[in-house]
């Protein structure tokens, strides 16, 4: 047993240091946690945004086909 | 030790794999939230109300200078009519004169 000692002096040391890399990587995990909870949060507030973009494509889309249509529309600037 | 070590290791395998999955989660949400943010609100809020106030600006500006060139050709007319008026006016009063 002291032999095995003797062979690595180091293995107390090393413990620690594989602790605190444990607990590093728990906190990495949690913090990882969070935020795909925050993304989830973003994602449903950004539902309205969502509708109120396709509102005004589909009113710019309309807008270019009435004015194609009617002659009135210009080039670009 | 050996026995530590193993725990420590094992314990450490299992929160590398949960921060591997953690990790591939994250960049999918980002990857989705990149173009969320670029369809939704660069291209459709942004870009389309960009080129409408830059459109209608436009629109509105010539329509002021339009108002105030025929504004002022009226104002020009007025004054020319109303100094015809004058003069006429003028020229019968001095045939009245001179006829009294």
């Amino acid at each position: 047993m002291a032999g095995e000692e003797m062979n690595n002096p180091y293995e107390q040391e090393q413990i620690n240091i594989l602790d605190r890399i444990i607990k590093n990587i728990e906190r990495l995990n949690q913090k990882c946690h969070y935020f795909e909870y925050n993304f989830n949060r973003y994602k449903s507030k950004n539902k309205n945004l969502e509708i109120m973009g396709k509102l005004s494509e589909n009113y710019n889309n309309n807008l270019q086909f009435n004015l194609e249509a009617s002659g009135k529309r210009n080039g670009p600037l | 030790m050996n026995d530590t070590k193993q725990r420590q290791y094992s314990r450490l395998a299992e929160q590398l794999s949960q921060l591997q999955d953690n990790l591939e989660e994250a960049t999918q949400h980002l990857d989705t939230m990149s173009k969320q943010c670029n369809t939704n609100i660069i291209n459709q809020l942004g870009k389309l109300h960009a080129s409408w106030l830059m459109g209608s600006d436009l629109y509105f500006q010539d329509k002021v200078t339009s108002n105030a060139s025929t504004r002022a050709a009226n104002d020009a007319n007025e004054i020319t009519t109303s100094e015809t008026m004058d003069n006429e006016n003028n020229g019968v009063n001095e045939n009245s004169g001179d006829s009294k």
